[in-house]
């Protein structure tokens, strides 16, 4: 069920940031502000998530310490 | 390692003091966590999203503060004392600090 819920969750806010990236195409040259934005925190996420996924110490205490 | 939160220990005498050890980290869980925490925010009950959150959290702040105190040569830490912190929304600060000490 939890998985399920993140699917969801997942898919519609994948499809909203692609609604947003096809608006701000339609609307260039000024939606280059908006490119340029989402570019920049498309970068800042990819760089958190590639640390989040290289770390062996989160993965230790995530998966071996519960309550 | 020997921990203890007094100022000694009941069966080994202090020969040395190394000095102060702490060990802190911050610590957040992902995004489809704190929406199930804020959805148990309605219901009520245990948080048990952010209870594995501060326990990792705490277990790290001390695994590092041990090798904060081996770093020294400690055999064992005195006056162990927890403390936290809200650092920002859905994550928490741990510290845990001490005196290092070798023992006779």
């Amino acid at each position: 069920m939890e998985k399920l819920g993140y699917i969801l969750i997942g898919s519609v806010a994948l499809l909203w940031i692609i609604a947003m990236v096809a608006g701000l195409i339609v609307v260039l040259p000024y939606g280059i502000i908006g490119l340029v934005i989402l570019a920049g925190f498309g970068l800042l996420f990819a760089k958190v998530l590639k640390e989040r996924l290289t770390s062996k110490e989160d993965d230790y205490y995530s998966k071996n310490v519960q309550q | 390692m020997l921990l203890s939160t007094q100022d000694h220990f009941d069966d080994h005498e202090i020969a040395q003091t190394c000095g102060l050890v702490r060990g802190n980290t911050i610590r957040a869980r992902h995004i489809g966590k704190d929406i199930l925490a804020a959805l148990r925010n309605v219901v009520g009950g245990e948080v048990t999203e952010y209870t594995k959150m501060m326990a990792e959290a705490r277990e790290q702040a001390l695994d590092r503060m041990i090798a904060s105190a081996e770093a020294l040569g400690a055999d064992g830490i005195v006056g162990i004392r927890f403390t936290s912190a809200t650092v920002m929304g859905g994550a928490a600060e741990i510290l845990v600090y001490g005196t290092a000490v070798k023992l006779k």
